[in-house]
């Protein structure tokens, strides 16, 4: 392999996050007074807590390479690009890089609004690193590609969003970087000018230079890209061929309806139970992602609880996407009534046939323990309904037809 | 003619206080701008990479502009008043170059600051506004360093003010050898310029690399 043009090497990026700010900005006066307050208040609990959007990523990508960035939203693709195109400065780890390197991380990046296409063009290119005569020569092939000829000389902020963003990628694309990077941008044109871009892409790549390429549409990712890392939670889950690292991705984002409530720290109650986990199996106990209308699933909710849990009662409200409470589950309706529960739990809510429509749903948990309660979670979490055979007659119901099935049959005398 | 009376030397008053307001309108534009250079291009800032510095800096090039056409309104008041400026006025270039570097210095150190905190901006229009009545636009330096009335402490201080030599400078400029420059005030002040411009850039760079995250 030759020498690496990009040489990653244990990169971290620590945010810190603060609560219950006000503000939208930090002000001295407010630091000062802050700091005045601490002194009498010496035991007020610290509001900041630490986000790692990047940890410990190390990786080597060859001249050449075109290298697909993938991962769920918040997994820390954006922060890793913008520490490659050295706006933001790691906090761990260094980045080394060999040659020129252009990115497009935002639609209109460097764009001003009163000024022309034609200054834009200008404007942007300079930005981006481009010489006056570099961009002269290439002026003709930008706006010819770019389909905004007759509105050259109008202000950019009379452009339409889809203009707009043809004009940033054709200034970005016919820039001769060593490495060009692009994130999540070309969403927003239509699906010929996506053609174009995938195919100016690829003709860059075969140029022999290097593209990092961020985006959510694994066929693209699949279409350009020789290899492909895959970030989770800001590491490096999977790096390698590209199509090995899709297969992974989809795989381990397809469990993602197992959900992790233990660290919530938005929950009330007197933590006599408290709810850790969510997971969803179909009937032979086998994890799924999604319900589906019509057949069986087992909700399962993992709690742990320290004592006496007599006259324990759980309900689980069921709201769609709207915050509309479509179902609720309570085993004081059901009649159900658990023993002492002490430890770690599993209560199974048996769904012998899902009635939800097709959509998002989230779940609220509350538990009680002899009248008084115990936890109590909101939105804690979410599942996916997919449209599903629930009259099993080999049709899908109509869609956009009501909010839920209900068990039924005609008959006519 | 009223308005026709004289500064110190037979100068034209209007002229006087011209040769002033021109830096000192310099100064208070391009120290406000490049203060909020920053944050006004937060956007700029966030999305691509460039030398941070290009932003402050070129907030006083542009500055720059405004001065070329408040001289020529200058060049027209000389030419009502009939004043012609001595040969001394080739050396204005220099001391436009020290506008410059008393403006950029404090500029650069409220612009890293109003990143992080906001308020600082509001120190801006405070200190255009004090520091009008501690320059000598209304006055002279000549009347401050000469007045035995004043403790040569307050001397001192006043001289730690960069604008001092600045306007100090510019008067005997454009009004030739009539306002002769008082040294000692001239070099301590221009020495508060360079040490204030050291602050500002070191400061600045030290700052630089998280602007885009706290922005």
């Amino acid at each position: 392999m030759a020498a690496p043009i990009i040489r990653v090497e244990g990169l971290g990026k620590r945010y810190v996050l603060r609560h219950q700010r006000a503000e939208p900005y930090t002000a001295l006066r407010d630091v000062i007074a802050n700091k005045a307050r601490g002194l009498f208040k010496p035991n007020s609990a610290s509001e900041a807590s630490e986000f790692w959007a990047l940890k410990d990523v190390s990786f080597d990508i060859a001249p050449g390479d075109r290298v697909g960035i993938i991962g769920r939203n918040g997994a820390g693709k954006s922060t890793l690009l913008k520490i490659l195109s050295r706006i933001v400065h790691p906090t761990l780890g260094r980045v080394e890089i060999e040659g020129r390197l252009a990115s497009l991380l935002e639609v209109g990046t460097g764009f001003h609004p009163e000024l022309s296409g034609r200054e834009n063009i200008y404007l942007n290119g300079a930005i981006l690193g481009m010489g006056r005569m570099e961009i002269s020569a290439k002026f003709d092939e930008i706006v010819a590609f770019a389909e905004v000829e007759r509105f050259l000389d109008t202000p950019v902020k009379r452009y339409s969003s889809g203009m707009y963003v043809r004009l940033a990628f054709a200034v970005a694309a016919h820039l001769e970087p060593e490495i060009l990077v692009v994130d999540e941008v070309l969403a927003v044109g239509d699906a010929e000018f996506q053609r174009k871009c995938m195919g100016k892409m690829k003709e860059v790549a075969h140029g022999g230079r290097t593209i990092l390429f961020v985006s959510h549409n694994m066929a693209a990712i699949q279409n350009l890209c020789s290899t492909a890392i895959y970030l989770k939670h800001g590491q490096v889950k999977a790096q390698g061929e590209a199509g090995t690292v899709i297969a992974e991705y989809l795989r381990s984002s397809s469990d993602a309806a197992r959900q992790d409530l233990a660290l919530r720290q938005d929950r009330q109650g007197n933590g006599a139970v408290r709810f850790t986990a969510f997971s969803i199996t179909n009937e032979r106990m086998e994890e799924i992602a999604a319900l589906q209308s019509g057949a069986p699933a087992l909700l399962h909710f993992d709690f742990e609880s320290n004592g006496d849990t007599r006259e324990l009662r759980l309900a689980i409200g069921i709201d769609d996407e709207l915050g509309t409470r479509v179902a609720q589950f309570n085993n004081e309706a059901t009649g159900q009534v658990f023993g002492d529960a002490t430890g770690k739990q599993r209560i199974t809510i048996s769904l012998p046939k899902c009635a939800l429509r097709n959509g998002r749903y989230t779940f609220t948990l509350f538990s009680s323990v002899a009248g008084d309660t115990a936890d109590y979670l909101f939105n804690a979490g979410s599942f996916d309904v997919e449209d599903g055979d629930f009259y099993g007659t080999g049709k899908l119901p109509p869609g956009d037809q009501g909010a839920v099935l209900l068990e039924h049959s005609f008959s006519i005398s | 003619m009223a308005l026709r009376c004289r500064g110190a030397a037979g100068t034209p008053r209007v002229i006087t206080v011209c040769a002033a307001v021109l830096p000192w309108q310099f100064f208070a534009t391009s120290f406000g701008e490049t203060a909020n250079s920053l944050v006004a291009n937060s956007n700029l800032l966030t999305k691509v990479y460039f030398p941070r510095l290009v932003l402050p800096f070129s907030t006083v090039l542009t500055s720059l502009i405004d001065f070329a056409l408040a001289l020529a309104v200058m060049a027209v008041l000389m030419i009502i008043y009939g004043f012609v400026p001595g040969i001394e006025a080739l050396l204005l270039p220099f001391f436009l170059l020290l506008a410059l570097v008393a403006s950029f210095g404090p500029g650069l150190l409220i612009a890293s600051l109003n990143v992080k905190y906001r308020d600082f901006r509001y120190l801006v229009p405070f200190i255009v506004q004090f520091g009008l009545y501690i320059t000598p636009v209304a006055f002279s330096s000549a009347a401050v360093f000469g007045n035995p009335a004043i403790p040569e402490a307050l001397k001192l201080l006043y001289a730690c003010n960069p604008m001092v030599a600045v306007v100090d400078g510019f008067r005997w400029c454009l009004l030739g050898g009539n306002e002769p420059i008082h040294q000692t005030g001239f070099l301590i002040s221009c020495g508060a310029s360079l040490a204030l411009l050291l602050i500002g850039v070191v400061r600045f760079r030290r700052t630089e690399r998280g602007f885009a995250d706290i922005i």
